[in-house]
């Protein structure tokens, strides 16, 4: 008797006591539409934050790269007129 | 003809910072807490779908007060572009910013004073936490920007008083606005999903 009480607890406990609260409304036509759109957004949230982060930098070097040759282009040409007229 | 140039630079070196440490964390930090949001909007809108007809309501009135939410949202997307304004200002001359930064800071303690009023009001109408769903999801999702914006306030508050002392570095300044550009942005999607 005790083994069929059990089983009978077990096969209907777990329809009783849902692991997730909000799955028991998954099927419904208005909230199957907000799951879809929700998974989505959810989904590609974190995939464009990491995409637009990394184009940031990638633009980010090579501005500064850009920048740095300017630079090193002045000085060597600095350079190279302290070289002909001699030191100070 | 002696010339007289004066000493050169050294060349630069190699390894150099592209972007602050400061932007670079606050990102960080700003991608999580864009998760944050986007975790609680999503029980909000899986919860809303579900919900029995006629229950997703506040106590005395059908909906929330979105029109008057409007000029706080106005207020704050006004104080977002001031401080891009600022940003711009600073790279030509950091003094002159400042004057903007706390134009913008206060139109950011508008809409937080506002909404602070607004809580009142719905809290008298009997809009509580434990009232509803919707006034569960209500305060946690607002609330958790409001509290966002307080620290976002702070650190504005801050880079401005350094600003005036003489005292601001770049990267505090673009870290704080890392942070208010997110209280901005993320509000008008609460605003948008939340009132209406």
């Amino acid at each position: 008797m005790r083994v069929v009480v059990a089983t009978v607890i077990l096969v209907l406990a777990p329809r009783v006591a849902l692991a997730c609260p909000a799955c028991a409304l998954v099927g419904v036509n208005e909230n199957s539409t907000a799951y879809v759109s929700m998974t989505i957004m959810l989904m590609a949230l974190p995939l464009g934050m990491i995409i637009g982060i990394a184009i940031w930098l990638y633009r980010s070097v090579r501005r500064a790269e850009a920048g740095a040759q300017v630079c090193e282009r002045v000085i060597r040409s600095a350079r190279r007129q302290r070289a002909c007229f001699g030191p100070e | 003809m002696e010339a007289t140039l004066p000493a050169l630079p050294a060349l630069p070196a190699r390894r150099r910072e592209v972007v602050p440490n400061s932007v670079l964390g606050m990102l960080l930090f700003v991608g999580a807490e864009v998760m944050f949001f986007a975790g609680l909007i999503s029980a909000f809108t899986i919860t809303q779908a579900g919900a029995k007809p006629g229950t997703w309501r506040l106590p005395s009135e059908p909906v929330l007060p979105a029109a008057a939410t409007a000029f706080n949202t106005a207020a704050l997307v006004a104080s977002g572009l001031l401080l891009v304004w600022a940003n711009r200002q600073y790279r030509r001359n950091p003094a002159s910013a400042a004057q903007t930064v706390l134009l913008a800071w206060m139109l950011g303690a508008i809409f937080v004073v506002l909404q602070g009023r607004e809580w009142i009001g719905l809290l008298s109408q009997g809009l509580t936490i434990r009232s509803s769903t919707l006034g569960s999801f209500f305060y946690v999702i607002v609330g958790a920007h409001g509290l966002h914006a307080v620290g976002a306030l702070i650190g504005l508050g801050v880079a401005w008083w350094r600003l005036r002392q003489g005292t601001l570095s770049p990267g505090f300044l673009l870290g704080a606005q890392t942070f208010w550009y997110f209280v901005v942005g993320v509000w008008p999607v609460i605003y948008g999903r939340v009132y209406f």
